[in-house]
């Protein structure tokens, strides 16, 4: 064997290692993966989502791995989960499903009141719109970005890889992040626009709802979804469904499936393709960076809309409502809910706001599709 | 918590400055080229391969680079903010967001050549309304419409309109009203359905004693 042999070999079996093709982009691309794996295990921080999230990060940014693009046509690993999960909408919808096996409409049915603040809170949505288009993104993009304040995950991902596939990991990213901040976003906001008087206001208990009524309720708002807001159905179709499943009571076996093992088989494969389409060729480009910032100003003027609905509500109502509660009307489900107790409590301990904030929020996921919807029908 | 916060809004000034001080806003680039420009540049290779790719393949092309701005993809010839202009015509009225073109052909055929000359742009939209064919972009060129208006006879006005904060600032005020709507909907039917399943209840837990009674 001659030298020239030998060496030609090395360098043959060198350039199929990552070392000849890593660059700094992959470098900053591990510590984004890190620092959602840090987050998850060590800060516990939405760990279900952000620990796949890190680790296909993490994975798809080492240079040569076979995982997230194509072999002779047909799609690799993550490629694969990504193009027929993500894109084809799979995900999101499965995810509405097992949520709505998951859901009690209780306290909404008991307050349907509280779909106005539902309503309210899709203000960031259209305010963000506006702001996205004014730094340059189309609208199509900024529909997309606007969705994100919502704090609706799989909507977000059902609009985006609708308008703007291109930013299907940043705004997933966000959406999922923000979502995870809201113990650190709400409070300050609320205090900001509320006073303590406000906030003393003491909510009364809820009534208990028919299983009649929940039955009922998947049909009725499955029914007016379809006809008034049709493109957003996949979603609402499928979480109406779940939900009817879960009150008929009559597919226990089911509804426990949907619920719990299809929606964290769904979860492993939703994070995984996120993370794996964070690749460094994409993600570090200035449009997905400021959709992070968008993102929040979003997510903060959706706050502001909830307590601004129930402040005009108020103007309007014998028993007034609470604008603690205001906060919920993003459909960050249960975290919202939780944080409006909490704070609840605080000004006064024998107030309890849960039920009626868990109300706002179910009326968020359902306003926060409609908005989709509403974009959806600009485009289609 | 709130240390949290300032590094929060820090990270988030700084990566908006960052944004900022690679892309002039879209508005303000284009504020200086309203006027009816010929385009001179050959199309590039990508420009060129477009029309040719099709299916998957020019489905991911458009997923990886995003929008797509028509300049890149109409056919040589005279442009205003990227939109073409059929050759042959008479500026009417030239404002500043807006650009009216007269010509002497019938309807039919000015509306073939702009659909043959936006037939590789795919963020175009029409709309056949009863006195004009309305192209609206909803991609990232800097036109917003191209109207196309049915006069009658032999002549044929296109407009051609640039992106504007009126129909911007619309359509939204209109969708957010209209999330109100469908939510609003929802109460009246919530509230309907309640009340019947509510006076349901009522009357069989009366008809209940009595039967006991009985």
């Amino acid at each position: 064997m001659s030298f020239n042999e030998i060496w030609d070999l090395l360098i043959g079996t060198l350039q199929t290692t990552g070392f000849m093709y890593a660059n700094w982009k992959h470098i900053v691309m591990w510590g984004i993966g890190l620092f959602f794996l840090y987050m998850a295990i060590v800060k516990d921080f939405e760990p279900n989502l952000l620990l796949p999230i890190g680790f296909g990060i993490f994975l798809v940014n080492f240079p040569n791995t076979p995982l997230f693009g194509y072999t002779e046509g047909h799609p690799q690993l993550l490629q694969f989960f990504y193009k027929y999960g993500i894109i084809w909408e799979v995900i999101p919808c499965l995810i509405f499903l097992g949520l709505g096996c998951m859901t009690d409409f209780g306290p909404l049915i008991a307050n349907p009141k509280m779909l106005l603040i539902g309503a309210g809170a899709q203000l960031g949505v259209f305010v963000t719109f506006t702001g996205t288009i004014l730094l340059g993104f189309t609208i199509k993009e900024a529909a997309s970005v606007g969705i994100i304040g919502g704090a609706d995950g799989p909507t977000t991902i059902y609009l985006t890889a609708r308008l703007a596939p291109h930013l299907l990991s940043a705004n997933t990213l966000a959406a999922y992040s923000y979502m995870s901040m809201v113990p650190l976003i709400q409070p300050p906001i609320m205090r900001l626009m509320t006073n303590k008087q406000e906030r003393l206001i003491k909510m009364s208990i809820l009534r208990p709802v028919s299983k009649k009524e929940k039955i009922l309720y998947p049909l009725i708002c499955g029914g007016i979804i379809a006809l008034l807001v049709p493109a957003v159905m996949p979603l609402m179709g499928m979480f109406m469904f779940g939900n009817l499943m879960r009150e008929s009571g009559v597919v226990k076996g089911l509804t426990r499936s949907a619920g719990g093992p299809m929606m964290d088989v769904i979860t492993i494969l939703l994070g995984i393709s996120v993370g794996a389409s964070m690749q460094a060729e994409v993600f570090l480009s200035y449009k997905p960076l400021m959709v992070f910032g968008l993102g929040l100003l979003d997510f903060v003027v959706c706050t502001a809309g909830g307590i601004l609905t129930v402040k005009v509500i108020n103007m309007f109502v014998k028993h007034k409502i609470n604008p603690i509660i205001g906060i919920s009307g993003v459909s960050a489900i249960p975290m919202s809910p939780r944080v409006a107790q909490v704070w609840g409590q605080k000004y006064n301990p024998q107030n309890y706001l849960l039920m009626h904030a868990m109300g706002a929020c179910l009326a968020g996921s359902i306003g926060s599709p409609a908005a989709a919807g509403m974009l959806l029908a600009m485009f289609e | 918590m709130k240390k949290i916060m300032v590094c929060l809004i820090i990270t988030i000034t700084v990566l908006c400055a960052f944004a900022l001080g690679i892309d002039t806003p879209r508005a303000a680039e284009e504020a200086g080229k309203e006027a009816v420009q010929a385009a001179q540049a050959e199309p590039t290779k990508e420009t060129q391969a477009a029309p040719a790719a099709g299916g998957e393949t020019s489905h991911k092309a458009r997923k990886v680079t995003g929008p797509v701005d028509s300049s890149e993809v109409i056919p040589k010839g005279p442009q205003w903010l990227g939109a073409p202009i059929m050759p042959g015509g008479k500026e009417g009225t030239k404002e500043s967001g807006r650009l009216a073109i007269e010509y002497n052909k019938p309807y039919k055929e000015v509306l073939v050549w702009y659909q043959d000359a936006l037939k590789n742009y795919p963020d175009a939209r029409y709309r056949n309304w009863e006195e004009e064919m309305y192209i609206e972009d909803q991609g990232g060129s800097k036109w917003h419409a191209i109207k196309i208006s049915k006069t009658g006879g032999p002549n044929t006005t296109v407009t051609i309109v640039k992106d504007n904060w009126t129909w911007i600032m619309a359509t939204l005020l209109i969708r957010f009203t209209g999330v109100f709507v469908v939510l609003l909907v929802l109460w009246i039917f919530l509230n309907i359905s309640t009340t019947i399943v509510l006076r349901a209840i009522k009357s069989e837990e009366k008809k209940k004693p009595a039967a006991a009674g009985a």
